[in-house]
């Protein structure tokens, strides 16, 4: 017989992982050891980019990995899936416009979702991979079993709505992962900020994401964090810069090359990763400059960015960032003077111009001590920890970002629970039967602040079944709607006369339900991870024929035209191409490549200026730089 | 059911000022926040949610004058009635006129006169609330509540039809 030791240590809590489930980047941090920690990958870098790739061929390609094959496979290449998550194709065609890869609506789901050619895959899909990439990586510095993580605190914007927020904790399901709690990405940081200063303050998060906008202003107080107020945009980000300074250079090219540029998703995929360097490149230089060759079209472009065109071309977005910091004083009953410390999350307030633009509305410059990228991470970790009972005596008090209400008949909107409310929070509404014997009784439940149902967005058609057949209005159900602490809608109905309650049935109409999920599933982790390092071979390999297929095209134009030297350093390169044709050595044929598409530009440069003369045979490339 | 006021445990008073209603949420949430219950099974942690709904809307009633009003006199078993008493007509003229020049305003996208009404509607919304502070201090102590009832029930009305107006003037 054993018997109990005395003293024995308790067992240790279930570790919960934090996640910053971002637009561009990804992040995944512990609270251990009375810290906040991001856990960095095997190259240093913390971040896990956002894109996963779908090789016709293979296993799933997640993170930098993914990034390499934007170009080479941008049909199959997925990045910003946050954008596309829980909407509609409707929701979002402005931006759908310039992703390189097809987004389509499934009338099936009611939401948008992306079509591979021979499959189609959604965006809960991709998060998921993105889940799973965060919690190896944790596994793995940890050294822990990847099974024994499965509890997580995942981040969202704070405007995110319902559909939105369902659809992230349905990721997370794909990936075998409960979330223990989602928490708003301005709170979070309010957390990894604020947590043990013991001071009491209001403070202001501006957080720009890559694709989301939050403002929050918050009341910190012996480390509870109560939010008062918070406005935002779930379209409005970093992305929004990189589109600007693409879309203009793409019109320039337009008028140089007559190439409709964006109409190529590789090229579309290009431009968007040169757009974004000129961006970050503007953040600690006064100009910078767009170069895109191309020497299967012809294309060869150049352009000096300075500072303030940039700055011209971006205006719009900063503006409306402002309008909401404004919006969401006005709602938590402050001025900009009786807000002690502003914060900056988010990467796309490294731009200068933001943070210029914010100094001004507060009247003072804003915090910017934090690591704007890494500071949501740290939070959920925070939050992970106070879940766990590690964090002693902090807590969140979060409110819902927009307004709940029932559309009426007529077509308008009765709000239910307001904007702002702090969550948990219900309400009760009654509802009745219009015709004798009536059972089933439907009815909208919508989100947002416009007054008509059409205006705002439908978190779906609730029907109530299993009423008692009883003469028109007799019935009397009451339907109480509970917004967790999540901030997502339960519904639960009664009928009150008879008191049949329980058989009542509520069916929201939208998303994946539960055994799609669990297909999904049973269907995602099937493939064995194939190895990365082979994946990148193939990949190089085709890269590598990508760009000798334009060379060889070009080939007798190169050589009657292009000055000794360069002809020479083509020659080459592309002799070392041919000749790498068995290798497996990622790394060489890397160098090859690169060489080859260095050596390619003075082509590139040749026919551009081909295209626009329409006549330059003959001409030696010194001729037509002079 | 308990009431706002016992529900955060704040003293039963029109009189309370903001920064201990939150106080009063912030001991309550320390306790009964479904984040205090993650470990715990899943019935208490659905009780704490329903806990803490409940705390969270009696603390949006009592941070709003208005509704802490109705609260208020709800516990003392004098509900309030919107239809229960005639409205001033001092009060009604004014207001028709102040609507007036408010729709002139708008009409003319004269956002300088728009905001002066605004203003000034605010003004009056501070001037009433204090009156109304100062009658229910009052009327909390008197001996015969009904008596002061109906001019309590005017002044909110007012107080709700300038809330109104102010909601709709943007």
């Amino acid at each position: 017989m054993k018997l109990p030791i005395l003293g024995q240590e308790p067992q240790a809590s279930e570790l919960i992982l934090g996640i910053d489930l971002g637009t561009t980047h990804s992040l995944v941090a512990v609270f251990q050891h009375g810290e906040s920690r991001v856990l960095g990958g095997d190259d240093g870098n913390n971040l896990i980019p956002s894109v996963v790739s779908f090789p016709e061929d293979g296993a799933p390609v997640i993170g930098s990995a993914a990034v390499e094959r934007m170009q080479l496979d941008p049909l199959r290449t997925i990045y910003s899936a946050k954008r596309l998550i829980g909407r509609s194709v409707e929701d979002i065609e402005r931006e759908i416009a310039t992703l390189p890869y097809k987004v389509v609506h499934s009338e099936k789901r009611d939401m948008a979702v992306i079509d591979l050619g021979d499959r189609v895959i959604t965006p809960q899909e991709v998060s998921a991979h993105i889940l799973r990439a965060c919690r190896d990586r944790a596994a793995k510095q940890l050294k822990l079993d990847a099974d024994s993580l499965k509890k997580v605190v995942i981040t969202v914007p704070a405007y995110f709505d319902d559909a939105q927020r369902q659809a992230t904790r349905r990721s997370a399901a794909l990936a075998g992962l409960e979330v223990m709690r989602i928490v708003s990405e301005p709170t979070a940081a309010a957390l990894a900020y604020g947590l043990n200063k013991k001071e009491n303050c209001k403070v202001v998060v501006f957080d720009l994401g890559g694709g989301t906008f939050d403002v929050s202003v918050l009341e910190l107080h012996d480390d509870v964090f109560r939010v008062i107020a918070t406005a935002g945009d779930t379209h409005l980000g970093g992305d929004d810069f990189d589109r600007a300074i693409m879309v203009h250079c793409a019109a320039e090219i337009r008028e140089q090359s007559g190439v409709e540029v964006l109409a190529d998703p590789s090229a579309r995929a290009a431009l968007r990763m040169i757009s974004e360097n000129v961006k970050k490149q503007l953040s600690s230089n006064e100009e910078a400059e767009f170069v895109y060759h191309d020497a299967n079209a012809g294309i060869a472009y150049r352009r000096m960015i300075d500072w303030r065109t940039f700055q011209n071309w971006i205006i719009p977005h900063v503006q409306r960032t402002l309008d909401h910091c404004v919006n969401a004083l006005h709602d938590a009953k402050q001025t900009p003077d009786s807000i002690d410390e502003i914060i900056l999350v988010g990467g796309s307030t490294r731009v200068p111009f933001v943070k210029a633009a914010v100094a001004q509305l507060f009247n003072r410059p804003a915090n910017d001590n934090i690591n704007p990228e890494e500071v949501v991470a740290r939070g959920a970790a925070i939050q992970a920890g106070i879940l766990g009972g590690e964090v002693k005596n902090a807590l969140l008090l979060d409110v819902t970002p927009l307004s709940l209400g029932i559309g009426t008949a007529e077509g308008t909107v009765s709000k239910i629970i307001n904007r702002n409310s702090a969550i948990p929070v219900q309400a009760k509404e009654g509802f009745t039967t219009y015709v004798d014997g009536q059972t089933a009784v439907k009815f909208t439940i919508v989100q947002g602040e416009r007054e008509l149902v059409k205006d705002n967005r439908t978190l779906g058609e609730f029907e109530l079944r299993g009423i008692p057949p009883m003469a028109a209005g007799l019935p009397q159900i009451g339907v109480r709607f509970h917004l967790d602490a999540n901030g997502m809608l339960n519904v639960f109905a009664k009928e009150e006369k008879s008191g049949v309650g329980a058989s009542i049935s509520i069916e929201p109409k939208h998303g994946l339900t539960d055994t799609e999920v669990e297909s999904m599933l049973a269907d995602a982790w099937q493939n064995a991870e194939q190895d990365l390092e082979t994946r990148r071979v193939i990949d190089l390999h085709s890269q590598r024929k990508n760009v000798l297929r334009a060379v060889h095209k070009h080939q007798k134009m190169a050589e009657e035209n292009l000055g000794e030297e360069q002809w020479q350093e083509l020659h080459e390169a592309t002799l070392a191409a041919e000749n790498i044709t068995d290798s497996t050595d990622a790394k060489a044929i890397k160098t090859c490549v690169d060489d080859l598409e260095n050596a390619s530009i003075a082509l590139a440069e040749l026919l551009m200026n081909d295209v626009a003369n329409n006549a330059v045979k003959n001409q030696k490339v010194s001729d037509l730089n002079s | 059911m308990a009431s706002a006021f016992e529900l955060l445990g704040v003293p039963v008073t029109f009189n309370l000022n903001e920064s201990d209603i939150n106080a009063a949420l912030r001991s309550v949430g320390l306790q009964w926040h479904p984040d205090r219950f993650a470990c715990a099974s899943s019935a208490e942690r659905e009780h704490a949610e329903e806990q803490m709904a409940e705390f969270n809307v009696a603390h949006a009633t009592l941070c709003d004058p208005l509704r802490r009003a109705i609260a208020l006199l709800d516990v003392f078993s004098c509900p309030y009635d919107p239809n229960g008493v005639n409205a001033d007509p001092e009060f009604l003229m004014d207001m028709l006129d102040i609507k007036e020049q408010l729709h002139d305003a708008k009409q003319n996208n004269d956002s300088t006169v728009l905001n002066k009404l605004i203003f000034d509607l605010r003004k009056r919304e501070q001037h009433e609330l204090a009156q109304l502070a100062q009658l229910f201090t009052e009327w909390e102590t008197a001996n015969n509540r009904s008596q002061d009832l109906p001019q309590l029930q005017q002044l909110l009305n007012q107080l709700h039809y300038l809330d109104r107006t102010i909601e709709t003037s943007f």
